[in-house]
């Protein structure tokens, strides 16, 4: 009886031991940075969100429980022109004033082979939801963290700069998108 | 008509370089007021577009004319032009030659700061003179409003005392500008 208990409780053990690490809670700081970049009459121009939220479940030997939930305040568009900026809030771009908001949302994540880690998220603009899959490397260790990704969507997927906007020519469909979260651990709250 | 200048009149060069930059100096104005009462369009992304790339085109003729200014010899003033005048003409034209410079010049400062890129009639990047200051735009918007002003005076100073010259000193001032065969 005890032969078989034996073998039996050390596998009940590893059990335990192979159970995954529980993906930590982790809190944005000041750094973080959330940009985009296009070409607009065949010239290069970029601009960030200036407030998002980003709830970030993540941990590199746990990705079943990671979860990313990002908001983003379309009104804190900032491309460094206050024209463009404010073209961007009109009905045709973001159309601010009505949807104020876009979410990133993802908890389906991979290991790429060259070390960084692919989100599959879906991103809500201008009340389209499509899939944006978000490739990026982690670095840090469990108490402070960055995150480098980017990401490439198609505006017109979005809706955004639709009529007339729609010509490539006028601002390329393609647009690549970067982020960088500078990130610290929550403190845990489970015992 | 020879391409120099000569004591009686203007040659080819110093006409074409007058009468293309006037004509496109007037075109720059006419769509300079325009563009900004357009309504957020495609339209009038290209519409400012062509104003820059024309007040781009201007401010090169402008430093070649300038260039041909030295090069070359200048018609002198009428017989008989009293001194007041002839200061106040030298005055003038060298105003329209710093406004004609000032212009383009305050135009692209204000496209830099602004933060807007541009390309040449599409064709090549055009320089950003500086980076992106709220400040600065907002200066060399106003010297580009104000420019346009003074310019506005000076065009009308400048064609009354032509048209003057012409109808009542009934002298050469006005047909040495123009093609064809100089009277005696």
């Amino acid at each position: 009886m005890t032969r078989m208990l034996v073998p039996l409780l050390m596998a009940f053990a590893n059990v335990l031991a192979a159970t995954p690490a529980l993906a930590s809670e982790w809190q944005t700081q000041p750094g973080s940075t959330l940009g985009f970049a296009a070409e607009a009459q065949g010239e290069k121009f970029s601009g960030a969100f200036e407030r998002f939220e980003a709830r970030i479940r993540f941990a590199p030997d746990a990705l079943t429980g990671s979860r990313f939930e990002v908001e983003i305040d379309l009104k804190s568009v900032n491309s460094q022109n206050t024209e463009r900026d404010e073209m961007l809030a009109d009905e045709a771009f973001f159309n601010s004033a009505a949807e104020p908001a876009a979410s990133y949302f993802a908890e389906r994540f991979s290991r790429l082979e060259d070390g960084r880690f692919r989100a599959d998220g879906v991103l809500t603009l201008r009340g389209v939801s499509a899939p944006v899959p978000l490739d990026f490397s982690w670095t840090g260790d469990a108490s402070a963290a960055t995150l480098e990704g980017e990401a490439s969507l198609d505006r017109i997927a979005f809706n955004v700069g639709a009529g007339e906007w729609a010509d490539a020519e006028a601002i390329t469909h393609h647009v690549s998108v970067r982020t960088k979260l500078v990130l610290t651990a929550k403190p845990s709250t489970t015992p | 008509m020879q391409w120099r200048n000569s004591e009686a009149r203007w040659g080819s060069t110093a006409q074409l370089l007058h009468w293309g930059i006037a004509l496109l100096i007037i075109g720059l104005v006419a769509v300079g007021l325009l563009m900004q009462e357009l309504p957020n369009s495609l339209f009038k992304v290209k519409v400012y577009g062509w104003h820059k790339s024309i007040g781009l085109s201007v401010f090169a003729l402008v430093l070649i004319r300038l260039l041909w200014r030295l090069l070359d010899r200048r018609p002198p003033y009428p017989l008989g032009m009293p001194r007041w005048q002839q200061r106040l003409s030298s005055g003038a034209h060298g105003l329209l030659y710093v406004l004609m410079i000032g212009m383009p010049v305050s135009g692209w400062l204000y496209n830099s700061a602004a933060n807007f890129p541009l390309r040449w009639f599409g064709l090549f990047a055009v320089p950003s003179l500086s980076a992106p200051d709220p400040e600065l735009k907002q200066l060399a918007n106003q010297l580009h409003e104000y420019g346009f002003y003074v310019l506005a005076a000076l065009f009308t100073l400048h064609v009354g005392a032509a048209l003057h010259h012409h109808y009542f000193k009934r002298d050469a001032t006005l047909t040495r500008m123009l093609p064809g065969r100089s009277k005696p």
